[in-house]
């Protein structure tokens, strides 16, 4: 089956090909196959990287500041929201509105409010825009993840990238399309956030390893030099020739370009992963220490190489800021590990020039509660419980009008008081920065024209109007 | 307006008439200005529409607006709003208006996606033609739905190339459409292609050899019968089925706990090597437990469901998941459409979806012992020691706690290298002590009682010494109620539900004099009934899939109204019918290798110039990741033959267990367990083995009804540089070296070792050069032609020299990554 209904003309390649980053055409051979798809529209972005927040932050401590919830810290949540609030894990009969202990202010020209704990992040407000009125559905993670990441809240779906891919392709030629990076904790629904659902597997995110090798198998076998390993990736390729001389299967000419592909990765990947090349105070802009240890704001960093490299989308993921308890010790230290790094990707690309073509989103799979949660265990502190209804992301590049702040929550930042922003709101939004339409981009399976935003999901203009 | 109007055509007939004969006179024009399509079938275009997306809700069950649109009088005379269409009138045609209100509230379908323009197009053109066709509809008039029948074998011109029946069906086709079925494969090709589909391992050289050269008429079917009757075939068909039933060695979720199950992975093989009937195999899957005589083996076959993933947390989505397999794999039905409403195309009610929720959510798994008498005496004998040792304990605790007060009496005395807090509670006056002190003070003395420690050690050596007890998952009745879930939230207990089939199926039986309701055995039983035909189409098509790549009916795992009836439907009722009457899968599996269009050339020019669906060429398949493996270990002769057993763990890259939320093990393998086929590596549902996620392995999240051939850049690196493929590599070098003394006949032996075949002009050319190149690479640095050898250097000495030896490692490495090695062709 795989029709697909979509734009794409069925090239020498094949389906199986769409979105390869196709060493050959940088050689000059099959230069129709690298060439970037149609767009449906003029798109404002090339690139997305997706600093994905596993666990949900919590945005009434970070950056939507409700005095009235602090006036109101210790009183009982009104019975109107306890009749419909449908919490993860509090089970108290009268739970109590909290406040926030960290002080709020105004930042840059545009005069955003960030909390002490963000300081970086408050640096770059006029970059970057908020968006107070996210929604999401689902206050489990696993399938919360999901939903942000697949739009779809069980497993089995295309994730973000790989939508991306099949509607643009890639423009690397040295590494694959679409790459992962990941520290601290795992997403709980793991690889399914970067999968390729039913679309071509062509399309899977590829995972940077956060522990062991970076990339597997990118190290030749012991005993094999590089000059002897490219002579056996070479032998390999001209039998495959020989091969398709005689049976002309577009799989073949895929699997040689496949070869290539990966031989330039065994110089590409560690090149990419390399940090030497950079410098001491863009090291010290990310707040790297350690070039060689695995963190966020190694990944961060990467990221904006790989964006260098034309790689299309880049996802990071970072873990954990679940904190049902000790938020106020667990949330300042998940600040102090990100806020920098997340915000030097920001300049980063803005000063290098990347960042118009790149769409920058920050936020989790929801967001965190303005009632205290308590700790079973006596004499552990307070925490926050789950959020779907409201909480808040933030968008930079890519044709994103900077310096806003999008929707209003109500006084005690519980429920959107302007337009949700529901989680296919987002995608749609993306699709249609990278020149896509999401009711356009569909993938025919099980006798059924899917998309990434399902039958929903609105543009949100607003995002890049000044 | 229109409303008035219909009143009028059935009240004052003689106005009626003459509004009619203007309304056909302006059809008439109409159609002329508007060229409608003449050709409009009401049971091929109109109601597809209907059923996907009108009888939902205007139907037998339903009746919204005492509408109808299953039954021809309902549609004339219409529900509480009138005449939902006026032949030969579209434009005042109630249906129409309702499809293209602008007004969300009153557009049909409600709630739902609009019609598309061609859709409405269709029904448009259908109504000014005059509504021809409209018939009284039953809703199981779908193809799929119907009862098998055996067709009868259709005449073909070409009398010679059809093997057997299978052939008429595909030849009368091809000779309808005018096209011609591709030659047949070379005799090399057939047994590759024959032993990789049947056992999953590559033929060996002699195997190839004897067939090639075999005289006679039936040596394809002798070489069937071989491999059939061979036990590897239970291994390759029985991982098909693995992905089916979601077979993991651990329980998935975020907490992903160990749980055994293997007994059932080895059950799985055994039946199909045994060719158990498949409607026992079946039965004994869903049911095995409540069979009269029950065994330890049926019980174990219930593993099949026990797969699922489970958090106990989420409990029902455990049981939400056994339905939506069910319907995935045994019926070809999207039953998890109906989890949170009616299903939006296929007659399937959300009552429906929880009554066969109700024949699982009635069992849980657990763990039956299935130990060796040996094994469960030895645990028992350990157990009582355990046991006596515990009552020496409480004995010395019973005899702290009658003295605690001398004790402390004696300890007051000396007090030297005791805690400061115990201290303090061993001078606090005897009547201050409350509870939580005298407990305190308790364990302090059984800490100091150096008999206890003695018996505490001894326990836990016993513990530790304990062999673990040999278990695998089955079902048994707990019994619970069920409720409907509304809006399919669990949380949101609807009407009370109690097992049933659904009823656009055949009735489901059971005994009514044992049991108040059927149970999961009448539920298999009834799935591989005859009269229900939905489990042996898609079985048939299932494997048809397997054995020429693409399936009769796309998509495999949705036989719903929605997917159309496939160009093949006489050939899928005849394997369907052959499956029901042999009753077996592996007479099927014979019947499909043995004709000629199984034994078609896969070359792509025949796959370029074949139609979709005709089936007149093969395919060639990149090798599933297990067959990958096995073929690489296969042909460097390192592959371990042992069927069955506990999982074991081959070498993986560090890392791949990190950042789980609870931890999980990975000790390498030692000796033959290294080398074992891929189907029996350790499957963490979290983090399986790297080389799974990259080569499509299944995501063992639910049913995996067909995988993803995905081909690319990081499978490269793979194929390259993994250590399994590595080692192959060395191993075979090893074995090509040993095999022959001058590089022609080398070269020779690779070819024949790796692909079965004689090497051609171009490609001796190749080898040889990168022989030539290697061997020079390798001379300047012999430690690294050493590594390069591995931990494979031939036995003999002064056979070759070491650079020679690793550029013959590196054309080794070579073959194996070749896309003709890796490609079932």
């Amino acid at each position: 089956m795989n029709n697909r209904r979509y734009f794409f003309r069925q090239n020498a390649l094949g389906v199986a090909s769409l979105a390869l980053p196709t060493m050959l055409a940088s050689e000059g051979h099959c230069a129709e196959a690298a060439t970037n798809r149609q767009t449906h529209h003029a798109p404002t972005a090339k690139n997305v990287i997706f600093m994905c927040q596993i666990g949900a932050p919590s945005q009434v401590d970070l950056f939507d500041p409700k005095p009235v919830l602090n006036q109101r810290d210790g009183e009982a949540l009104p019975q109107s929201y306890l009749d419909r609030v449908d919490f993860a894990q509090i089970k108290e009969a009268q739970p109590k509105l909290m406040g926030t202990p960290y002080k709020f202010e105004r930042h840059g020209e545009s005069g955003q409010w960030v909390s002490e704990l963000m300081p970086h992040t408050a640096g770059i407000v006029d970059h970057i825009s908020f968006v107070h009125t996210c929604q999401a559905e689902d206050p489990n993670h696993m399938f919360g993840e999901l939903h942000m990441n697949t739009g779809w809240r069980r497993f089995g779906r295309p994730s973000l990238g790989s939508w991306v891919l099949y509607g643009l392709g890639s423009e690397s030629k040295n590494l694959p399309g679409f790459m992962v990076l990941r520290s601290g904790m795992h997403p709980r629904s793991k690889g399914a956030n970067y999968g390729a659902g039913f679309l071509p597997g062509t399309m899977q995110g590829t995972p940077i390893q956060s522990n062991g090798p970076a990339i597997l198998n990118l190290a030749s076998p012991a005993g094999f030099s590089r000059q002897s390993q490219l002579a056996t990736v070479e032998a390999v390729n001209q039998l495959n020739r020989l091969r398709a001389s005689d049976n002309p299967d577009p799989d073949i000419e895929t699997r040689i370009a496949n070869y290539e592909l990966a031989f330039k990765m065994q110089a590409s990947a560690p090149e990419l992963l390399n940090l030497s090349s950079e410098s001491q105070e863009t090291l010290d802009l990310y707040g790297i220490t350690d070039p060689n240890q695995p963190t966020y704001a190694r990944n961060c960093l990467l990221a904006r190489r790989l964006v260098e490299r034309g790689v299309r989308f880049v996802q990071l993921f970072h873990g954990d800021w679940d904190h049902h308890t000790s938020i106020y010790q667990r949330l300042p230290n998940e600040c102090r590990t990100t806020d920098q790094a997340s915000a030097a990707l920001v300049q980063d690309l803005h000063r290098q020039g990347l960042l118009e073509d790149t769409l920058v989103i920050w936020g989790g799979e929801f967001g965190r509660s303005s009632v205290a949660q308590k700790s079973m265990k006596p004499g552990e502190p307070v925490g926050r419980d789950h959020h779907v209804d409201s909480f808040t992301m933030w968008f930079a590049g890519g044709g994103v009008s900077p310096g806003k702040s999008i929707g209003e929550t109500d006084e005690i930042g519980f429920d959107a008081v302007t337009d949700s922003w529901h989680i296919h709101d987002l995608h749609a939004t993306m699709l249609h920065a990278l020149g896509l339409d999401h009711k356009r981009l569909t993938y025919r399976h099980e006798g059924r024209d899917y998309r990434l935003t399902d039958v929903h999901g609105n543009v949100k203009t607003e995002l890049f109007e000044a | 307006m229109w409303q008035g109007m219909s009143c009028r055509l059935h009240l004052h007939s003689l106005r009626g008439t003459i509004i009619r004969f203007t309304l056909l006179l302006c059809a008439f024009l109409c159609n002329t200005h508007a060229g409608y399509a003449v050709d409009v079938s009401f049971d091929e275009d109109v109601l597809p529409i209907l059923q996907a997306k009108c009888f939902r809700c205007h139907n037998q069950q339903r009746a919204e607006g005492n509408l109808r649109l299953d039954l021809k009088a309902s549609v004339l005379q219409g529900g509480d709003s009138g005449p939902a269409l006026i032949a030969s009138n579209a434009e005042d045609s109630l249906i129409l208006h309702r499809i293209q209100a602008s007004d969300a509230s009153i557009r049909m379908p409600l709630d739902a996606a609009r019609l598309s323009a061609q859709e409405i197009k269709t029904l448009r053109s259908w109504i000014e033609l005059g509504a021809p066709g409209l018939r009284d509809v039953d809703q199981t008039d779908h193809w799929a739905f119907t009862r098998i029948s055996r067709p009868a074998l259709p005449d073909v011109k070409n009398t010679d190339w059809a093997q057997n029946a299978i052939d008429r069906f595909v030849l009368s086709m091809a000779e309808r459409e005018g096209v011609i079925p591709a030659p047949a494969a070379s005799r090399r090709t057939l047994i590759r292609r024959l032993t990789f589909d049947l056992l999953g391992v590559p033929p060996s050289m002699e195997e190839v050899a004897a067939f090639e050269s075999a005289d006679g008429i039936h040596v394809y079917e002798q070489l069937v019968e071989r491999l059939l009757s061979d036990p590897r075939f239970g291994e390759r068909w029985g991982r098909h089925w693995l992905d089916l039933a979601r077979y993991a060695d651990s329980s998935g979720y975020e907490a992903d706990r160990p749980r055994k199950i293997w007994h059932y992975r080895d059950w799985v093989i055994d039946a199909l090597n045994q060719d158990q009937p498949v409607s026992e195999f079946v039965i004994e899957q869903f049911g095995g437990d409540l069979l009269p005589q029950a065994t330890d083996e049926s019980r174990v076959a219930t593993g099949f469901h026990c797969n699922a993933m489970l958090d106990p947390g989420v409990r029902h989505e455990a049981v939400l998941d056994r339905v939506n397999v069910t319907g995935s794999v045994f019926l070809g039905l999207t039953l998890g459409c109906a989890q949170c409403h009616d299903h939006k195309t296929d007659p399937v009610t959300q009552k429906e979806y929880y009554q066969l929720y109700a024949f699982f959510n009635g069992a849980s798994a657990y763990p039956l012992d299935l130990s060796s008498a040996e094994l469960k005496e030895q645990r028992q004998k350990l157990n009582d020691q355990i046991t006596e040792i515990n009552q020496q304990i409480t004995a010395i605790d019973q005899q702290i706690k009658d003295e605690l007060n001398r004790l402390v009496e004696q300890q007051v005395q000396d007090l030297s290298g005791v805690a400061e807090g115990v201290v303090k509670l061993l001078q606090m006056p005897a009547d201050q002590r409350g509870e939580p002190e005298i407990a305190q003070l308790e364990v302090f003395f059984q800490g100091q009682n150096e008999d206890r420690k003695k018996l505490v050690s001894k326990q836990s050596d016993l513990q530790n010494s304990m062999p673990e007890a040999d278990t695998s998952l089955v079902f048994a009745q707990d019994n619970r109620a069920t409720h409907l879930f509304v809006r399919g939230d669990h949380r949101q207990l609807g009407e009370k539900v109690v097992t049933a089939g659904p009823a656009f199926l055949p009735l489901l039986e059971w005994d009514n004099q044992s049991n108040e309701r059927p149970t999961r055995l009448d539920l298999g039983r009834w799935i591989v009934s005859h009269e229900n035909p939905l489990f042996a189409r898609v079985t048939a098509n299932r494997i048809w899939m397997r054995l020429m790549g693409n399936a009769i009916v796309e998509p495999e795992n949705d036989f719903g109204v929605q997917t159309a009836r496939p160009s093949h439907l006489e050939l899928l009722d005849y394997l369907a019918s052959t499956l029901q009457k042999e009753d077996s899968f592996k007479q099927l599996i014979r019947e499909i290798v043995l004709s000629a269009t199984y034994q078609q050339s896969s070359h792509y020019q025949y796959l370029q110039a074949d139609k979709e669906g005709l089936f007149l060429s093969q395919r060639r398949l990149r090798l599933e990741v297990e067959t990958l493996r096995d073929n690489a270990l296969s042909v460097a002769g390192l592959l371990e033959g042992q069927i069955g057993g506990p999982s074991v763990f081959p070498a993986q890259p560090d890392g791949i267990l990190d950042f789980r939320a609870t931890p999980a093990t990975w000790v390498e393998s030692t000796g033959a367990n290294r080398y074992r086929r891929g189907m029996y590596t350790y499957i963490w549902r979290l983090t399986p083995h790297p080389m799974m996620t990259l080569f499509d392995g299944p995501e063992m999240t639910t049913a995996c009804t067909r995988r993803n051939r995905s081909n690319i850049a990081v499978q490269s690196l793979a194929l390259l540089n993994d250590p399994v493929f590595v080692e192959s590599a060395q191993a075979l070098a090893r074995r090509i070296v040993e095999s022959a003394p001058t590089p022609q006949q080398r070269i020779e032996a690779l070819f024949q070792f790796t692909l079965n075949r004689q090497p051609q002009e171009q490609e001796v050319s190749v080898i040889e050069g990168l022989l030539r190149h290697q061997t020079e690479l390798f001379s300047k640095d012999v430690a690294l032609a050493q590594l390069a050898i591995g931990k494979y250097p031939v036995t003999t000495p002064n056979l070759i020299t070491h650079p020679e030896h690793a550029a013959w490692v590196a054309v080794c490495r070579t073959m194996m990554n070749l896309d003709e090695f890796i490609m079932r062709e």
